[in-house]
């Protein structure tokens, strides 16, 4: 009878333990244009608690050394998580070396940053934390400072089964709710649907988007899709996009030490592009008409320009408005909006 | 979905000094004795000075040996051959016409020498599960091809596809070679894949 009774109440005890660590898995909806080429690591599976930790800490300026600057900062959700300026100012008050980048769909991007020196985001959340001009605070130091708080223990316990913080399980949430920012709903996508009709100047600049010009057969093409196309509107590629006859940043080759890869960067999403000016990894260019007049009429030679760049036609002023047109419909007012990747702290 | 555990690799970046710096740049510039630096990214100052050495350290190292071509994955030898190693290999010359439509000279190595090479399941081997394997081919710039290993298999196509290096008889042009694949006879050549690195041979999961 003793026995029985034991059991009925270890059993309930587990019960309840059980109820109180149960963290489910965090349901990801993956766009089916978007294809599932991408990794999520085996020991770093999305959960709703690693999620909703993760965009705390994004938003949290503690893991600043002056308590001033979170990863926010510098990626904006109203900018599809972009600053808006040429170079980001981070807690030393000296610019970046580069421009910020969005953070859209960075689940299928293989190759982080501009010139993809990272390979996972586990790996590339702590480099800005450690980074004297971004956060300026080693991640150790940052833990410790959340371990002294009484919001985070409990909150590493929910999300990784223990409450004592580490940089690398920082690192963990961050990634877990970066995965989660995936933009898929611009009017573009809506068109694709049948559910927005794109404007005349809209479907023009498509075409010219879409296509390459073909001398024979008579089409006129900006080929921006060589590079930029498929349904992310990027590709894990690296490319001299013709910006400098003498370029300064070397790029790519800085991480495969490759003479030809010499002014390569990785090619960005232009998902959300009217957002998130200026554009380039300098950030040299504040509106999308610098951005096709250079396509159209700047490109400069140098040794490594792409290839597929050498043979682009001037645009017309109204194929230039065209494309510009287009590029606009990548928008996503959804994105940009939804609750689930606003500041935690202000909106829960 | 890929699934890959995160490595100790990955968190190399956490030594201090080496911060933004991967693991192949930092080995660059402790070897020219720039280690002292802290920081890479610490003032811009220092990075330019960086910038400049890493560039003229770049432009001696490029005189010495570097890995052209890498062929790894279902391989019993994986290999990292540089140019000589390729010249050595038996060549070909084939016929195929490129995007002007014209008919070229193309000569290099056939890619079945290379797979034999690297043990790859090809010839007598290709068979049963060994028919799901494929070849991924990865150029500088990311662009990937495939072809399944039937495609690359004398005895089973008829067609020689091949790691070319010159055409008509001068070597590729840059942003086209040193390498690239040439696939005669495919009436769109997508998958004549310019400045070959990589080769990659894979199982269908
Ligand atoms: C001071 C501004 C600043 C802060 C703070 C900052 N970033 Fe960034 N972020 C940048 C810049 C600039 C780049 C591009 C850097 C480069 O490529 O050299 C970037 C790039 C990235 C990328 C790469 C995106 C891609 O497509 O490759 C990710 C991911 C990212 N940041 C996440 C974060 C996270 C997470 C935090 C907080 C831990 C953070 N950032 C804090 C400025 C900042
Ligand atoms: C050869 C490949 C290639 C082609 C073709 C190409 N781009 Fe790009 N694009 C790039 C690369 C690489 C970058 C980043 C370059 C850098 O920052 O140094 C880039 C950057 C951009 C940016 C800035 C993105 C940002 O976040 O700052 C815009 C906008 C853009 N391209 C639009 C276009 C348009 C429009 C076309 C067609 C007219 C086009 N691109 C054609 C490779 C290409």
């Amino acid at each position: 009878m003793i026995r029985s009774l034991l059991l009925l109440l270890s059993l309930v005890l587990v019960g309840i333990a059980f109820a109180f660590t149960t963290n489910p898995p965090y349901p990801l909806q993956i766009p089916n244009s978007f294809g599932h080429r991408y990794t999520i690591p085996l020991d770093n599976l999305l959960t709703v608690e690693g999620v909703a930790l993760g965009r705390y800490l994004f938003y949290d300026s503690l893991l600043s050394k002056n308590n001033t600057i979170s990863c926010s900062s510098c990626h904006q959700q109203s900018l599809a998580f972009t600053d808006g300026f040429t170079l980001s100012i981070g807690v030393s008050g000296r610019p970046t070396f580069r421009n910020s980048m969005s953070l859209a769909n960075l689940l299928w991007v293989r190759d982080f940053f501009w010139d993809g020196h990272s390979k996972t985001l586990e790996a590339q959340a702590l480099i800005p934390m450690d980074h004297p001009d971004e956060m300026g605070l080693a991640p150790e130091k940052s833990a410790q400072k959340l371990q002294q708080t009484k919001f985070y223990p409990e909150r590493f316990q929910k999300a990784f089964g223990t409450d004592q913080i580490t940089p690398e399980l920082m690192a963990k949430a961050l990634a877990q709710f970066e995965r989660t920012l995936i933009s898929a709903n611009s009017s573009y996508d809506q068109y694709l649907q049948g559910k927005y009709p794109l404007t005349p100047a809209e479907k023009r600049g498509m075409e010219l988007f879409m296509r390459g010009t073909s001398r024979d057969q008579n089409i006129r093409g900006a080929n921006c899709a060589h590079c930029h196309g498929g349904a992310q509107f990027f590709q894990n590629r690296f490319h001299n996009n013709g910006l400098d006859a003498s370029p300064l940043d070397p790029g790519r080759q800085e991480v495969t030490g490759f003479e030809d890869d010499f002014a390569r960067f990785r090619v960005p999403t232009l998902r959300n592009i009217a957002l998130t000016a200026p554009y380039m990894h300098d950030g040299r260019f504040k509106t999308l008409e610098e951005v096709v007049d250079h396509y159209s009429d700047h490109i400069a030679q140098s040794r490594t320009l792409s290839a597929d760049l050498q043979g682009m036609i001037s645009l017309t002023s109204s194929e230039k408005k065209d494309l510009i047109a287009f590029l606009h419909t990548l928008t996503d007012q959804e994105f940009i909006r939804n609750p689930a990747f606003s500041n935690p702290f202000l909106r829960p | 979905m890929y699934s890959t555990p995160i490595s100790a690799h990955d968190f190399q970046w956490l030594i201090p000094h080496l911060m933004i710096v991967s693991p192949n740049r930092s080995i660059r510039v402790t070897s020219i004795g720039l280690s002292t630096f802290t920081g890479f990214h610490f003032q811009t100052e220092n990075r330019k000075l960086m910038k400049y050495l890493l560039l003229s350290f770049f432009f001696i190292s490029s005189v010495s040996a570097q890995t052209v071509l890498k062929i790894s994955g279902e391989v019993t030898q994986p290999l990292n051959l540089q140019a000589n190693d390729l010249k050595a290999l038996p060549h070909v010359e084939v016929k195929a016409k490129d995007r002007d439509g014209k008919e070229h000279r193309y000569s290099g190595v056939p890619v079945i020498e290379l797979l034999k090479k690297a043990g790859v399941t090809v010839g007598a081997q290709l068979r049963g599960e060994n028919l799901v394997k494929y070849a991924l081919v990865r150029a500088a710039d990311g662009y990937e091809v495939l072809f399944a290993l039937p495609e690359l298999d004398p005895e089973f196509s008829t067609r020689t596809i091949i790691l070319a290096e010159s055409v008509d008889g001068t070597s590729l042009p840059s942003g086209t070679g040193p390498y690239r694949i040439v696939v005669p006879e495919e009436k769109k050549p997508a998958r004549w894949i310019r400045e070959v690195r990589e080769i990659e041979i894979r199982f269908v999961k």
